[in-house]
This record gives structure tokens, sequence and C-alpha cells, in this order.
């Protein structure tokens, strides 16, 4: 069985062999590992991996941030993991169309539906934290409709004004 | 000399938590604030009152004068400490403090905005001859006047935009040859991207540091110091790693500096905690910056080395009482160091990144000090500053104090959030922050070696069987599946804040 994450931007494909238990073998690329978790009295994990008759335990902490989602930690790294459903392809968002890369409040937006812009032109202006920034078009375009409305607070990622290409 | 026995804490956060701290010490009964949406932090119940403060905005709740002196009258509180950031250096605010017979715990309101004005405070600098940066700010932006300006201040120089900001119509000039076109190129620059061409000049200093004295004044005459902290690691013009003493300063220019920050508290009659804020070339020359007139954030570097509680001192002046100590009394022993630890993603230059601490730790290690105003569960919320926590770690050397740093940081867990702890860890590691190479552009100049590393293949299996094997907790509460999305073309127009 096949399994992809995303682990911190970079995707992995695992190969699972073996999931029993608290233990699993699996392939990622050419290599063959084998981990297991072990619980403290405490409740609290610990992964442990065997190399050549030596063990590696290191702590491991999970907290379930959506479906298929995690936020693990593992010793002193700690990573958002993301299950990917085979073939859900990476969510084609139109290019042109600024998203927000932080939440925070809409301050300002500076176009109106039927508005023509120019690539890079500043489309809204986002606060949070102190910290004011501009987000531009993706492209040149025409404005077909305004998503959010100034004042909102919004998720990162909400897309903000929709701008479709200008038909030839 | 007047008796406080209550106090109302205009603040948020893990400031209003610290100075809660000291005030059960002393015996003084603390009232908090806190808006709607701060109503589950610590800070809204860690007093022996809390007053709620209504409205929306910073200004109709943190920052409202009114509301405050209110709660204060209200609570029977007889003075107000403004801990750092929001009033804490508003002339405006301590005047109505004390208009409204209340106790500002701060410098009079006068002094507050003579500091507070940063062209009055360098003439006043330049009369008492601590020095400013040279520069020139001239009415006529000819070439024959810039060029005599540029040669009084000695070369190398910055030629900026008098309207300037993000680096446009700025040139850094070496030498005389070079100066000319370099000011015809910027002039150009300045024209385009802001309608202006006026430009001015400022002395460029080589590796400079960001290197403040620590002073304290009383109400009868008395000032002092409490040795330097060095504050040169910072991201867009904040700070994020602090240290006493400083890595490199000498003997001889500490003393100088202490004098010149000394002479400005005497000069304007000082009263309370303040922080003279210098840059420091790597000649050892050094430049008045401006004064903060309040508590630092930072202050806790400070206690570490000396012992010394700042705010109990703070407490004291404003009670009328002579500073605890005299000068010679002041000692230091080791060195400590703080970072600040905030809700922003590195790798994106930054970008702040509120949400919800789902898992939050601090460890507790001997001689170290772990300050925060949140909990597990709490939210850092887009409308405030993103500082999560403050960690402070002592050590008999400097090598100490950054392995004790590396143990309190490896050990904090801090869920739910992007945040940067493994960054402050990757500078704590790096070769240059080590050899005390630590200058205000070390973050811009070792952008690369401090980019996170992609992981191996190992400890990508690693965290790929923790994903698969680790029970979890607690289930999402806002997330969207999207928000690893980032699209390179949102361009991030930073504007600078402190």
């Amino acid at each position: 069985m096949k399994k992809n994450l995303r682990i911190a931007g970079q995707e992995v494909t695992l190969e699972a062999l073996q999931h029993a238990g608290g233990s699993l073998r699996f392939m990622l690329n050419e290599t063959q590992y084998h981990f297991r978790a072990h619980a403290l009295p405490d409740g609290s994990q610990l992964l442990e991996q065997e190399v050549d008759g030596v063990l590696k335990r290191t702590r491991m902490h999970a907290v379930k941030m959506a479906a298929r989602m995690k936020h693990v930690q593992l010793g002193e790294d700690e990573v958002l993991v993301e299950e990917m459903l085979p073939g859900a392809a990476a969510q084609a968002a139109s290019a042109l169309s600024p998203r927000s890369p932080m939440p925070g409040l809409v301050r300002q937006i500076l176009v109106a539906p039927g508005d023509e812009v120019a690539s890079g032109q500043p489309i809204a202006l986002m606060e949070a934290m102190k910290l004011q920034i501009t987000l531009t078009a993706g492209g040149a375009g025409i404005v077909e409709a305004l998503l959010v409305a100034e004042g909102d607070m919004i998720a990162e990622g909400t897309e903000l004004v929709r701008i479709k290409e200008k038909s030839a | 000399m007047s008796t406080i026995r209550k106090i109302l804490i205009a603040n948020r956060g893990e400031i209003a938590c610290r100075i809660v701290g000291t005030c059960r010490i002393m015996g003084i009964q603390t009232v908090t604030v806190f808006a709607a949406d701060d109503r589950d932090l610590p800070h809204a119940f860690a007093g022996d009152q809390a007053v709620a403060l209504e409205g929306k905005t910073l200004a109709e709740t943190y920052l409202n004068h009114a509301a405050l002196i209110d709660a204060a009258k209200r609570t029977g509180a007889e003075a107000i400490h403004p801990g750092y950031g929001f009033l804490s250096e508003n002339a405006a605010f301590a005047k109505a403090v004390t208009d409204a017979g209340l106790i500002f715990i701060g410098p009079p309101a006068d002094v507050i905005a003579r500091m507070g004005d940063k062209a009055a405070s360098r003439l006043l600098c330049q009369e008492i001859n601590v020095p400013t940066v040279p520069g020139y700010d001239g009415d006529s932006s000819d070439d024959a006047a810039l060029q005599r300006a540029a040669q009084k201040i000695g070369y190398p120089v910055l030629v900026k935009a008098s309207a300037g900001g993000g680096g446009k119509g700025m040139r850094i000039v070496q030498n005389a040859r070079e100066f000319l076109p370099a000011v015809h190129a910027a002039r150009a620059e300045a024209k385009n991207a802001f309608g202006n061409d006026q430009l001015l000049i400022e002395k460029y200093l080589m590796e400079p540091r960001h290197i403040e004295l620590q002073v304290f004044s009383d109400t009868h005459g008395n000032h002092v110091h409490l040795f330097e902290r060095e504050c040169s690691i910072q991201r867009r013009y904040q700070k994020i790693i602090e240290e006493s003493p400083s890595p490199v300063l000498t003997e001889k220019t500490r003393s100088a500096m202490v004098e010149a920050a000394l002479s400005i508290c005497r000069t304007i009659g000082y009263v309370g905690a303040g922080t003279v804020e210098f840059i420091v070339s790597a000649k050892g020359e050094f430049y008045f910056l401006e004064m903060n007139t309040r508590l630092q954030v930072e202050h806790p570097v400070t206690e570490m080395i000396t012992g010394l509680d700042l705010v109990r001192w703070q407490m004291d002046v404003a009670m009328g009482k002579p500073l605890p100590l005299k000068q010679a009394d002041i000692v230091r022993r080791g060195h400590a160091m703080e970072v600040r630890l905030y809700a922003e993603d590195t790798a994106r230059d930054f970008l702040p990144a509120p949400g919800t601490l789902r898992v939050f730790s601090l460890p507790q290690l001997p001689l170290t000090r772990a300050e925060n105003g949140y909990v597990q569960g709490s939210e850092v919320s887009a409308s405030y500053d993103p500082m999560i926590a403050k960690l402070v770690a002592w050590g008999e050397t400097r090598a100490e104090a950054i392995a004790r740093m590396q143990l309190l940081l490896s050990s904090a867990r801090i869920g739910g959030v992007k945040n940067n702890r493994r960054y402050l860890q990757r500078i704590l590691a790096h070769p240059e922050f080590v050899a005390g190479n630590t200058t205000t552009h070390f973050v811009k100049t070792h952008a690369e070696t401090l980019a996170e590393p992609s992981r191996s293949e190992d400890a990508l299996a690693a965290l790929a069987a923790a994903y698969v094997l680790a029970t979890s907790d607690q289930a999402a509460v806002h997330t969207s599946a999207s928000n690893t999305e980032y699209s390179a073309w949102v361009q991030a127009e930073l504007a600078g804040f402190r």
C-alpha cells in the first residue's frame, strides 16, 4: 500500500510492507525502514529505530490538525505532515488571483469588479501583527469578483479577489 | 515619599504577568486589564483584580487613556505601570495619569516627550558632545553641496532618498571618485520611485552593532548604569537575540559609552528605567541612536547578570526612594542571553503567522527564564505582537549561555503556529554567531546558511513513521487544507516596524 506524504513541503512516498500494532516497515525509495512505537508509563511515546543492533529512541508527539494533517514532533524536530490522497494533485489555483499568505485583517481592497489590472499591480492590503503587506496581481487580467470585504479577518490561503484572464 | 499599595498594569501578555510577579513579592496588589479577545489569556487573571476594556480596536482598549485611568480610579490603584510598547513612551498618557492624581511608573511626561522627538534628542546629544551618526539632510541637494557634505562626513557614506524606503535610491559610496555617479543614479531612482529627488547623506558604518546601555535614575539625582546589552541580531529592524556582555566591547569603549549615556540622563533629569541605544562600528566608534524611556523587552538579560529585579527598582523609584544600590555595588557575573520566540514564517521573510497554540510548553531549567503570556490552546492573535515568549539563559561563559539556550529551545514544544524556534537554534549554532561576529546585518549576510536545511531521507522516513505511529491528541480547530500553498507571486512589501 502506498502513502503519499508531504513533510514540511518535501514529498515522500512510502511503500508500506507491514503495519501491525506499533510496528511499521516500509520502503522509501530504495531503502527499507523499520520503526516501532513505544509507550512510556506517562502515556507519552518514543519512536524506536534499530540500526545494526543499536536503538535510536526519540520522543514523538502528534497533534491532529485536520483530516490527514498532523503536527508531528520528533525529538527537536517539528513539522506539519500532510497525507495526500492518490490522484489529488495540488489544487490548481488561478495564478492571477491573490491569496492571503498569512491569516490577518483585510485592510483595504484597491480594485473593483470589472477593473483591468496589470501584472504586479497592488490589489489589496493586509495586516497582521503590526505588519502590513501588499498583495499583487499574478498577471494581467480583469477583476471578476471581490471575495472578501475590508475589515474581514481571513485565514491563510484565502482568495481575496478573483482575477480572470482577459479573453482575447 | 509615597507608598504604593496597588497598581494597574496597562499592558498585556508576558510583561503584564512579569510585573505582577514582582508586585507579589513586594506585597503590592495588582490590577490587570484585558480586551475581549484576550479574556482567556493568563494576564487577564494574573493579578488580584481584572478590568475588561470595552471595544475592538487598540485605540479603544490598550491605548485608551481615559479607560485605563478610569479603571485605575475604580479599583483604587495608586499607580499605573505601562510595561513596554503601547503607552509606555506616550507623554500625553504619562501627563494624563499624573493629572488624574496617580503615579506614572516611568519618567516625567516632559522627559518622555523630549527623548521621543528623535531630531531634538539628536540635537541634545550634539550639545553635550555625545556622538550621533554624522549625516547631512540640508536644504540644498545639488552635487556640490552633497559632495562637500560627504567629504566632511568621511567615506564610506550612504546616499539615501529623503522620501525613501525599501532601499530604492540608496547607494553605498566607498570613496570620492565614485560619489557623483552614485548620486546621479540615486537621484534618478528616487525621482522615479518617490517623485522626489531630494537626497540625504549619512556615514556608512561597516559591520555595525546595536549595543545599548541600561540606565537607572531616581528622583534624588542619582544616575547609574547596569551595563550594556548587545542586540545586533535583528530581523526587519526588530531584535531577536540579545545578550550581555557584548562579545566585542572593549573596556575603553564601554566606559566611554557609559559616560555618554549617564551624561544624557544628568542633562535631561532622567527618572526611572531607561535604555540608551548606540550603533557601534567595527572600529569601536559609537553613535547615539535613541533613548527608550521605559523598561525594555530584553531587561531580563540585565537581571540575569546582575541578580537585580528591574521592576522592583522601578517601583522603588516611583515611590520616591533612592536607588537601592550605588554604582560601585552593582556588579555583574557571567553571561546572559535572551531569544524572542515569534509566531512567524522564517522561510517566507518572517511573515507573521498568527494561529492557535495547539501544543505549547516551555521547559523550566536551572539558570534560565521562560516568560510568556500564553498557555496551550491560546490564540496568538493577528491583532497583537507576534512574540510568543522570551527565553533567557545564563552561563559562566558565553559558550555556556549558548549551550543552555539550545537546551531550552530544544525542549520547548510549539505546535499549531509557525514559529522561529528552529531558526533561532540555527543562529545559535552558526559559527559566526559562536565566534561573536554579530552585526546588525547578520540575518541578511547569513541568509543562505540560516535557511532551513532540507531533511535527509532518513529524517523524512522517521517523521513519516511518527506520522503513522504516533497516537494523536485533539481535533482540528481551524487550519485550512490549502495553507501550505504559497505562491511566489505574492509580493510582500514589508513596512518597517519596531
